[in-house]
C-alpha cells in the first residue's frame, strides 16, 4: 500500500492556489531553508510533538512513558526521540493534546476521503493542493493522489521547491493543473548557503516546464536579511522575464512570524529576532515595482 | 465596471439624519400607557377587542407627534427616537421593579424622567394590578411555569406576540380607507362577528386620523420653514394616504412605514416584519422610473430614509429579557432576492438599492435578509458578499433550497412557501397570512441532560426537578444514558405544551389585535381575530437548545467513558456535581480528547441531528390551540448566555453556568478547529426539514478575506456551497479583534460599529461586557 506521512490537512485554504482548497502537507524535504516555516515537515519519520502552549504541566505523559523518553525541564516536556518507541501511551495520557504525533501515516484512499469532504466547496477552480515538506519527495503517493483527484474532477495543484530530477518534475507537471513553486534566491552561492542545495536544478526545471506551457505560479518568500534585497528580486525578475511567458505571475510572500513557536517546541534556535514581523507594505511595494518593471505580473 | 446602481452615493440629507438620530438620548416613554389606561378606566364594560381598538385609536389621535428637519419619510410612536415604550396591557410588574434602574442597567439602558416615575407609580401601575397578561398568567400557571422553567422556559408571558409578517401588499393596494370599506362589507356577511369588524373599523379610522395629523403638522411647519416645498409634499402624501391607496413609490414607502408604526402602537411587540419589500414595492418603483417621476438616486434616498426609520422604534425589555435578546432587536426583517412563483430569480433593481442602502448605513435595522438559491445570480451573491464585508453582519442568508421544503413539510402551500419571508431574527414565515407564534418556549436540552445524569436533581441547587432516572454511575451502557435523557425530555415536554396552550389562550382573551387582523389573511374574511386563530396558517414554534452541547457531551461520554474506558463513571459523576472541582485534568480530557460537533465528524454530528429530530417529532404529536401544528426552531439569539447560567457542569468539559453554544446550529465557541467548511458540513447534517421555525448559524470572518476581488469570489464560492448543502441560515460577522478590543476600551469612538450577536445586529458598544468578551473570543477562521 502506498502511504505518506501527512503532517497537516488544512481545509478552506484560500492562499494555496485557486478557489477554496484542501492542502495536504507531506513530510520530508531535500532543502534546509534557514527560515523554514514548517520545520516539523523536514524529516520523513513520524515523531512526538510537544505543543507547549497547550501544556498544563500535569506531567501525565512522563508518568505514562515506560521507556524514559520523556523528561521535564524549564522548557516543559523534553522528548528523547531515540528512546521513544512511538507506543503512544503518553499521547493517550495527555489531557489536552499538547503531546501528540507530528504526523499521521495515510494511504492514498484515506487522503482522498479527506479531500472529498470539501467537494461542495471546490467548484471548478478549487480543489486539492499538495504541499510539504516537499511533495515531490514522495512521488508515488503524491502522483497517485493527484491523478485520482483529476480523474474525479477535482482540480489538483502542488506547492513545490522543484528541487527534483527532471523526469519526476515532468511527471508531476502532467498530473497537475498548476504548479506553485519558489525561487528563493537567484544567486547560486547564496541559495546554497541559505537552503543547503544548489538552485541550478530548480531553475532548470522551471525553464523546461515553462517551455512546455505548464501553468506556473512563481513565489518569492520575503525573508528579512535573506531574500528581501532588491538585487535578489531583480535577478529573479530577470530570470522570469527570460522565460518569455508573460502569463506566469510572481507572488511576493511576506515573512510569516507565526512559526516561532514551532522552533521552541523543537528546541531549535529560531533564526530571527523574536520580534521580527512582516516586512512593511512600502518595502514590498517597491520590490513589486522591480517585477513590474520587467513586464511581469506581481501579486 | 460596476453597475451604476451599486455605486450611488450617500446623500448629505441621509448622512445628517443619521447623525441627528444617534445624537439623541433614549428615554423611557409612558405617554401611550397613560392614554391606554384612561381608555380602560373610562370604558369598563366594553368587550376587549373594542377596548383595544379604542385605546389604539385614542393613542393615534392624541399622542404627540414630530417631524424632524430633513425627513422625507415621517412617523413614529413617540416624539423621541428609539424610546422605550411602556405597554401596560401585557405586563408591568418588571417595570415597577426596574423603573429606577433602567438608566444604569448593563444591557440596553434607557433614561427615565422623574415625573414619569411618579406617574407610573401613582396612576398607571395601581390601575393595572392583577389585570395584565403577566399577572393573569402568573395566577393561572405561575407555579407550573416556575417548576419547569429551568428546562422549559415559557415565553410571550409579559408582552404581546409579534413575529408576524403583515400583508403589506394588501395595505398598499387598499390603504386604511379601502380596508374600512371591505370590513363594512364583510360585517354585513358575518353579522354574528359584527363586534370583530367594529374593532377593525375603529382601529383603521385611527390610522386615518394619525396620517392626517402628520399632514396637518407638515402643513403648519411649512408656513415658517425654509423647507416649505418638502414639508408641503409630506402633507400632500400623508393626506392622500388617509383617503386612498398609494400611487407612487414615495407614497408606498411612506404607507408601509405608517403600517409598521401603527402595528407597534397596537401591540408593542417584537417584530412586525416588512418581508419581501423588493418585490411588493417594485411595481411602484418600476412605474415611477418609467415615467421619469423617480430617479435611482431618489429611490435610494427614500429607501435609506426608511432604513433610518427602522432604527427609531426599539423594544424595551426587562433586564432579564434583555439578556436573552440583547440590543433591543425589534425585528424589522426585510427579505430581498430569492425566487418568484415559478422558481426564477426574483432579484430586481430594488434588491440592489436595498443592498446599497445597507452598505451606506451599516445600522442594526432593518434586519436585512438575503434569500439565496441555486439560480441566484453571481452578481447578487457578490454584492451580498461585498456588503457583508463591510462588517454590519448583514445581509444574513436564507437558503430557498432548504427553507421551501421545510415550510411545505408543515402544510404550507407551494406558492406561499416560495414567497416566504423572515420575522424577528431568523424565523421563517409566509407573507401576510401566518401567525407563527415564534418563541413560544425554549427547551433547554442541555439542562435535561444534566438532570438525566443526576437522577433528575439539579446540580446547581440540589433540587429534584426532573424524573428519577438514576445517575451516570448507574448507566452500564451508552444506551442507558440515551434512555435517561429521553425520559427527562418527556417529563418536561407534556408540562411545557400545557403551559403554552394557556398562554396562547390568554393572548386571545386579553390581547386581541384588531388592526393587525385587518392585514392578516383570512381574519377579515372569517371575522376571527388573529390571536384567536383567524390567520390562514397557525403555527407555534418551540426552540430546542442546544444541540451542539448535547452532541459534544454525549460524544465525550461515548468515547471516553464507554468506548475507551478512560474515564470512570463514579469519578465523572462526582466531578459534574462538584463543577469539576479538583478534577481539572478530567475536565480537560473531556474537552480535548473527544471529538466535537462542528468538525465534520459524521457520528458526532449525527448525535446532534438525532436529538433535534426526536424533538421535532415529539412536537409533531401536538396541535396548538389555534388548530395548527407546532414546529421546532434551532436558534437562541443571545439566550445561550442566560440559559447556560441555568446549567451545571456538563460532560463536554463545560463548567457550570458557562454559556452554551451560540446561535442554535453553531458549534461551541472555540471547539470548531477545522475551519468554516467543516462547520458547514456538520451543520448540514442536522437536516433542515426539521427546523421549519428557523435555525441560526453564526460564523465569523476577518475583514481581510473581503479586501480583494479574489477573496470576495472565494466567499461567494462558500455561499454557493452553503446553498448546495441545504442549510437554512447563516450569518457572518466580519470584524477584527483589535477593533473589538478597542471598542471595549473606547466605546465613544465606535458608536456605529455594529456586529452580529446571534441572530440580529446590535451595536457592539451597547452590549453587556460579557457578551462583548464572547464576541472577541469567537473563532476567527481567517486566522487558521
Amino acid at each position: 500500500m502506498i502511504t505518506a506521512n501527512v503532517f497537516d490537512i488544512k481545509r478552506f485554504s484560500i492562499n494555496d492556489g485557486d478557489g477554496i482548497r484542501t492542502t495536504i502537507f507531506i513530510k520530508t524535504c531535500p532543502l534546509r531553508c534557514k527560515w523554514c516555516q514548517n520545520p516539523e515537515g523536514l524529516i520523513p519519520e513520524i515523531r512526538l510533538w510537544y505543543a507547549k502552549n497547550l501544556c498544563v504541566a500535569c506531567k501525565s505523559c512522563i508518568a505514562a512513558c515506560e521507556f524514559g523518553a520523556l523528561d521535564w525541564d524549564a522548557l516543559g516536556v523534553r522528548i528523547d526521540h531515540d528512546a521513544c518507541t512511538r507506543c503512544g501511551a503518553c499521547v493517550t495520557a495527555c489531557p489536552t493534546g499538547a503531546i501528540r504525533f507530528d504526523a499521521r501515516q495515510m494511504s492514498v484512499e484515506e487522503t482522498l476521503l479527506e479531500i472529498e469532504k470539501d467537494r461542495p466547496f471546490y467548484g471548478t477552480d478549487g480543489g486539492v493542493t499538495l504541499s510539504g515538506g516537499e511533495c515531490m519527495a514522495s512521488p508515488a503517493f503524491s502522483l497517485a493522489v493527484l491523478r485520482e483527484c483529476r480523474a474525479r474532477g477535482i482540480n489538483a495543484q502542488i506547492e513545490t521547491s522543484l528541487y527534483a530530477r527532471p523526469e519526476v518534475a515532468d511527471a508531476f507537471c502532467e498530473a497537475t493543473d498548476r504548479i506553485i513553486t519558489d525561487i528563493k534566491l537567484i544567486d547560486p552561492a547564496r541559495h546554497r548557503a541559505a537552503t543547503g542545495v544548489d538552485n541550478a536544478p530548480i531553475l532548470e526545471n522551471i525553464r523546461r516546464l515553462a517551455k512546455k506551457g505548464a501553468a506556473l505560479l512563481i513565489r518569492v518568500p520575503l525573508i528579512p536579511g535573506f531574500t528581501d534585497d532588491g538585487e535578489n528580486i531583480d535577478g529573479i525578475a530577470k530570470f522570469v522575464a527570460s522565460l518569455g511567458r508573460r502569463d506566469i505571475p510572481v507572488e511576493l510572500l511576506n515573512f510569516n512570524p507565526m512559526c516561532r513557536e514551532k522552533y521552541e517546541s523543537l528546541r531549535q534556535e529560531y533564526p530571527f529576532d523574536p520580534d521580527q514581523r512582516e516586512i512593511p507594505e512600502d518595502t514590498v511595494r517597491a520590490l513589486k515595482e522591480i517585477l513590474t518593471g520587467y513586464g511581469l505580473t506581481a501579486l | 465596471m460596476k453597475p451604476k446602481i451599486d455605486q450611488l452615493p450617500l446623500s448629505i440629507r441621509v448622512q445628517k439624519l443619521k447623525e441627528t438620530m444617534f445624537a439623541e438620548e433614549r428615554f423611557m416613554s409612558i405617554e401611550q400607557a397613560k392614554i391606554v389606561t384612561d381608555v380602560y378606566r373610562d370604558n369598563p364594560g366594553l368587550p376587549r377587542n373594542m377596548l383595544r381598538a379604542l385605546a389604539l385609536k385614542e393613542a393615534l389621535g392624541r399622542i404627540e407627534i414630530r417631524i424632524t428637519q430633513g425627513e422625507r419619510i415621517v412617523g413614529n410612536r413617540t416624539t423621541g427616537v428609539r424610546a422605550g415604550v411602556i405597554f401596560p396591557e401585557s405586563g408591568l410588574s418588571w417595570v415597577d421593579r426596574e423603573i429606577e434602574t433602567l438608566p444604569t442597567r448593563p444591557q440596553d439602558p434607557f433614561q427615565v424622567r422623574q415625573e414619569d416615575v411618579a406617574a407610573f407609580k401613582n396612576e398607571i401601575f395601581p390601575f393595572w394590578k392583577d389585570k395584565t397578561l403577566e399577572d393573569i398568567l402568573d395566577e393561572r400557571i405561575g407555579p407550573e411555569m416556575r417548576a419547569i422553567g429551568k428546562v422549559a422556559k415559557i415565553n410571550q408571558t409579559d408582552h404581546a406576540q409579534g413575529h408576524i409578517c403583515p400583508d403589506t401588499e394588501r395595505w398598499l393596494q387598499s390603504g386604511p380607507k379601502g380596508l374600512i370599506d371591505v370590513a363594512k362589507a364583510d360585517r354585513e356577511r358575518h353579522p354574528d362577528n359584527a363586534g370583530f369588524y367594529d374593532g377593525l373599523i375603529l382601529a383603521l379610522e385611527g390610522a386615518q386620523i394619525f396620517m392626517r395629523r402628520y399632514a396637518a403638522l407638515a402643513q403648519e411647519m411649512a408656513e415658517t420653514s425654509v423647507q416649505k416645498e418638502e414639508l408641503l409634499e409630506i402633507a400632500r402624501v400623508c393626506d392622500a394616504l388617509a383617503e386612498r391607496a398609494p400611487q407612487s413609490f414615495r407614497e408606498a414607502v411612506q404607507a408601509s412605514w405608517f403600517l409598521y408604526v401603527i402595528l407597534q402602537m397596537e401591540s408593542n411587540a417584537s417584530s412586525f416584519s416588512p418581508g419581501r419589500m423588493d418585490q411588493y414595492l417594485y411595481p411602484f418603483y418600476e412605474k415611477d422610473i418609467a415615467s421619469g417621476a423617480l430617479s435611482n438616486e431618489q429611490a435610494l434616498e427614500l429607501v435609506e430614509c426608511l432604513f433610518l426609520k427602522f432604527n427609531q422604534i426599539v423594544y424595551l425589555r426587562s433586564s432579564s429579557s434583555a439578556k436573552y435578546f440583547a440590543g433591543f432587536p425589534i425585528g424589522f426583517n426585510v427579505a430581498i432576492g430569492g425566487q418568484n412563483e415559478v422558481g426564477e430569480p426574483a432579484e430586481n433593481e430594488l434588491t440592489f438599492l436595498f443592498l446599497r442602502a445597507q452598505e451606506h448605513l451599516l445600522l442594526p435595522q432593518p434586519n436585512l435578509s438575503a434569500r439565496v438559491f441555486s439560480h441566484s445570480s453571481e452578481h447578487f451573491l457578490t454584492r451580498c458578499a461585498e456588503v457583508v464585508g463591510k462588517g454590519s453582519g448583514m445581509p444574513q442568508f436564507f437558503n430557498d433550497e432548504a427553507v421551501i421544503p421545510a415550510l411545505k413539510s408543515k402544510g404550507i402551500s407551494d406558492e406561499d412557501a416560495k414567497n416566504y419571508a423572515i420575522v424577528g431574527c431568523v424565523e421563517l414565515t409566509t407573507m401576510g397570512n401566518n401567525l407563527g407564534w415564534s418563541d413560544a418556549a425554549m427547551f433547554n436540552l442541555v439542562k435535561a441532560l444534566e438532570l438525566a445524569l443526576n437522577d433528575g436533581v439539579c446540580t446547581l441547587s440540589g433540587k429534584q426537578m426532573g424524573a428519577h432516572t438514576g445517575t451516570i454511575e448507574d448507566f452500564e451502557t451508552y444506551e442507558d444514558v440515551l434512555r435517561a435523557l429521553d425520559t427527562q425530555v418527556d417529563f418536561f415536554f407534556e408540562r411545557m405544551i400545557r403551559c403554552c396552550e394557556v398562554v396562547e389562550k390568554a393572548h386571545a382573551e386579553l390581547l386581541p389585535s384588531p388592526f393587525l387582523s385587518s392585514v392578516i389573511d383570512d381574519c377579515m374574511g372569517t371575522g376571527i381575530d388573529v390571536t384567536a386563530g383567524g390567520a390562514h396558517y397557525n403555527l407555534s414554534g418551540i426552540q430546542a437548545i442546544q444541540c451542539a452541547n448535547v452532541a459534544d457531551s454525549l460524544a465525550a461520554l461515548k468515547t471516553l467513558v464507554y468506548d475507551e474506558k478512560l474515564v470512570d463513571r463514579r469519578e465523572l459523576h462526582a466531578a459534574l456535581v462538584n463543577n469539576f472541582e479538583n478534577a481539572e485534568l478530567l475536565r480537560l480530557r473531556l474537552l480535548n480528547k473527544a471529538p466535537k460537533y462542528g468538525n465534520d465528524v459524521d457520528w458526532v454530528d449525527a448525535i446532534a441531528f438525532d436529538w433535534a429530530k426526536a424533538f421535532a417529532e415529539r412536537l409533531s404529536r401536538y396541535t396548538n390551540v389555534r388548530g395548527g401544528p407546532y414546529q421546532m426552531g434551532l436558534y437562541t439569539v443571545s439566550a445561550h448566555v442566560p440559559m447556560g447560567q441555568n446549567v451545571g457542569a456538563t460532560p463536554d468539559g463545560r463548567l457550570a453556568k458557562e454559556p452554551l453554544a451560540d446561535g442554535g446550529m453553531s458549534p461551541v465557541y472555540g471547539r470548531d478547529s477545522h475551519g468554516p467548511t467543516a462547520v458547514l458540513k456538520s451543520v448540514a447534517r442536522v437536516k433542515s426539514e426539521y427546523g421549519s421555525n428557523g435555525t441560526l448559524l453564526n460564523m465569523k470572518f476577518l475583514p481581510s478575506l473581503f479586501k480583494t476581488e479574489i477573496g470576495v469570489a472565494k466567499f461567494v464560492r462558500l455561499l454557493r456551497a452553503f446553498i448546495e448543502l441545504k442549510i437554512i441560515h447563516v450569518q457572518f460577522n466580519v470584524v477584527n479583534r483589535a477593533d473589538l478590543l478597542a471598542a471595549q476600551e473606547r466605546p465613544e469612538l465606535y458608536r456605529s460599529l455594529t456586529i452580529r450577536v446571534a441572530g440580529y445586529t446590535a451595536y457592539f458598544t451597547e452590549l453587556a461586557p460579557d457578551l462583548q468578551r464572547e464576541i472577541i473570543e469567537r473563532t476567527e477562521y481567517a486566522d487558521i
